[in-house]
């Protein structure tokens, strides 16, 4: 098995340990001798031809408008691409990127390319601190691992365009989530995923990192099934902040 | 000076000499309880300073370039105030001055030194009247404390405006695009540049996490014909005039020292140097010291003097024996800094590492940087590791995803994990990076056993 993997942006958007869910990603697939091919792809570059799982990481206000133009650009073919299945992760200002619109607190507002049903506005306050969720049940987790941990450092709320048919990523049980009001945390549309986790959200999330494996591996080979790795440390690690909060 | 100064004094003192007396070296609180009782404390107590207050002011590197200062200052025997203990906001600002001052609130010094932690930097500026300030460096740090760097870089440059009294001195890191920038806008008249001129040091790629990789000037990505350490390095922007501004002090023939051989390096056309310490970083913290010594005109041969026989502060690469072996210690708090000390380890052969890791406000409750710290260059060698602290987890998870290959013994109490880190010692060398508050509990744990003397004992 090999897989491509688009960094998108890498430079520019990589604020809270973003490259830590390239690394986690990488890493589980080399301990399964599936082999990994990440491509950074920043402003100007282009996507190669097959990408198997994309990732989109966060970054400050001035970076996030540096790219926006080019991120129209390849607005076409990340659609197709989501739409056909390919899985997608996005944390924080990709996620707001890959959303309707976000607006900044002092300029003007950036036009996202709509993957996500969502807005996000630039608020006063900033909501930062340690997030769990339970995570929604489309992903297929098992009954003793449904939550999911991270850390949140963000000051705009999003909030669904769509109310009835906008998934998200999960339910709130301490933090702030997309709006700090509604509960909910981030969107899933097909098999992207978009959130304010970081920490990074992978390492500490195996279950997650699998699920993106798996639905990338999936695509190849219908019966492809992840060998199963010694996930001990990452549950323990896990499981602290769970306890630590609920 | 009124009464309510002459009570805050007194109260301050009267707190500094309880905590001494009880063994803490009280750094803060008496600062604290002391302002509250007149909140302009430091003001009246820095005015009294005849030569002026020095700022220094940055992410990393702050401590030791002020211990530098200090070390150059004492050998040309000027009387110095001087927050040591890195307690750097306006409570440590104003114990330090206590310590120094009498009963009745005379200060007896003629010179400050102030360790500034960046958020404070427009409150310290605004209270003291600086003659000089040093900006050292601006890197990614605790960003759920000090939000993004940008927002960092604004408050620095109006408060900078408004509070930069016009015949001080403002001496700017020119390799750090962000500061430059800050100076550039600023246009004060006696700026001063340090920085790099030597690319035997640096690389043509960016090697790690880069902070300022978006010009402040145009929002263009900077063009790089050196990158030193992160994102300080040798750039223009290729969307505006905005470049590295001449250097007013180059350093050059930089010579990277080890744990055996000194580093050695050049100062403008000014002065020759050796300094007993490793790390590039070092380098930049010692330019900063000499320039800002050679500005308040201390002859070179102190300069000289004091920089060879300098010794690291506490925690920074400090090697503590015991028995036939040592602990080196060394503090972690952010991506660039924690990747400049995994540089100066030992290369090509098996290592000994205990991390100790915390997730206190003063260490920043985002842990996320442990995955911007290229660990990958110190775990695949890594033969033993310890992991102690309230995220002791995360930093064995962090080091497990670096290819850390030995088998991690986690132990979330300090005491017990030093326990089991002294028992190690007693084998071979072993090297422990511990971030803030779990560094200060080290130094008392480590106090306690005897191993260190209490640093208010030293000379």
């Amino acid at each position: 098995m090999h897989l491509s993997i688009a960094h998108l942006y890498p430079h520019t958007m990589n604020t809270y340990g973003d490259d830590g869910n390239i690394i986690c990603l990488t890493r589980r697939c080399a301990w399964r001798d599936i082999i990994t091919t990440v491509h950074p792809i920043d402003v100007g570059d282009d996507i190669p031809e097959a990408v198997d799982i994309y990732f989109f990481g966060g970054g400050q206000d001035a970076a996030q408008s540096s790219l926006v133009t080019d991120l129209h650009k390849k607005a076409e073919r990340l659609h197709a691409d989501v739409d056909s299945g390919t899985p997608l992760l996005a944390v924080c200002g990709g996620y707001q990127l890959l959303g309707n619109a976000y607006q900044p607190s002092n300029a003007d507002r950036l036009l996202g390319i709509s993957i996500f049903p969502i807005e996000t506005y630039a608020s006063e306050t900033r909501m930062i601190g340690n997030v769990v969720i339970t995570a929604t049940s489309e992903l297929g987790f098992s009954k003793d691992h449904q939550t999911l941990v991270g850390f949140e450092n963000h000051s705009g709320k999003t909030q669904y365009t769509q109310e009835n048919t906008s998934h998200p990523l999960g339910i709130v049980r301490h933090g702030f989530g997309n709006n700090g009001k509604d509960h909910t945390e981030g969107c899933i549309v097909n098999n992207a995923i978009g959130c304010y986790l970081h920490g990074p959200l992978l390492p500490k999330n195996p279950h997650l990192a699998d699920w993106l494996i798996q639905k990338a591996c999936s695509r190849h080979d219908n019966s492809y099934e992840l060998k199963l790795l010694d996930d001990a440390l990452e549950w323990t690690t896990h499981e602290a902040i769970v306890g630590r909060y609920v | 000076m009124n009464t309510t100064y002459h009570a805050s004094v007194f109260i301050g003192k009267v707190t500094h000499t309880a905590l001494r007396a009880v063994g803490r070296s009280g750094d803060s609180l008496p600062g604290l309880i002391a302002n509250r009782i007149y909140p302009h404390l430091l003001r009246d107590l820095s005015k009294q300073c005849s030569e002026g207050v020095i700022l220094v002011c940055g992410t990393n590197g702050k401590t030791t370039t002020c211990s530098m200062i200090a070390a150059i200052l004492h050998a040309s025997g000027t009387a110095l105030i001087h927050n040591r203990s890195g307690s750097n906001m306006t409570r440590g600002h104003i114990t330090a001055f206590l310590s120094k001052a009498s009963w009745r609130g005379t200060v007896h010094a003629t010179l400050a030194l102030l360790e500034v932690d960046e958020a404070v930097l427009p409150v310290t500026l605004s209270t003291t009247h600086p003659r000089i300030v040093v900006l050292h460096n601006l890197f990614r740090d605790q960003l759920d404390r000090y939000g993004e760097i940008n927002t960092i870089a604004k408050k620095w440059l109006s408060a900078l405006r408004s509070d930069l009294p016009k015949d001080s001195y403002l001496i700017v890191n020119a390799d750090d695009p962000q500061l430059a920038y800050i100076a550039k806008e600023l246009n004060h008249p006696n700026t001063i540049y340090y920085g790099l001129n030597d690319p035997t040091v640096g690389s043509n790629s960016a090697t790690s996490v880069v902070d300022a990789y978006i010009s402040p000037a145009s929002d263009k990505p900077l063009h790089y014909s050196t990158y030193y350490l992160s994102h300080l390095g040798n750039y223009r922007d290729p969307g505006s005039p905005f470049s590295r501004p001449q250097l007013t002090f180059p350093t050059t023939s930089v010579s990277l020292g080890t744990s055996e051989f000194p580093t050695q390096f050049t100062v403008g056309p000014y002065i020759s140097l050796s300094l007993p310490i490793p790390g590039l970083y070092n380098v930049y913290n010692a330019v900063a010291a000499v320039v800002t010594a050679h500005i308040l005109m201390v002859e070179p041969k102190y300069i000289q003097q004091a920089l060879a026989a300098f010794v690291t502060v506490f925690g920074r690469f400090e090697r503590i024996p015991v028995g036939l072996h040592s602990l080196y210690l060394c503090l972690i708090k952010n991506p660039a800094g924690a990747g400049e000390v995994i540089r100066t380890l030992p290369r090509d052969k098996p290592i000994s590492m205990a991390f100790f890791a915390n997730d206190n406000f003063a260490d920043g409750l985002d842990v996320s940087w442990y995955f911007d710290t290229s660990f990958e260059h110190i775990a695949p060698q890594i033969s033993w590791s310890l992991f102690s602290g309230s995220r002791a987890n995360d930093m064995a998870l962090r080091l497990k995803y670096a290819g850390n290959s030995s088998h991690p013994t986690i132990i979330e109490n300090t005491n017990t994990a030093i326990t089991n880190l002294l028992q190690r010692v007693t084998h071979e060398d072993v090297y422990v990076l511990s971030t803030y508050t779990a560094t200060l509990n080290l130094q008392s744990a480590l106090r306690k056993r005897r191993l260190i003397a209490n640093y208010w004992k030293e000379k």
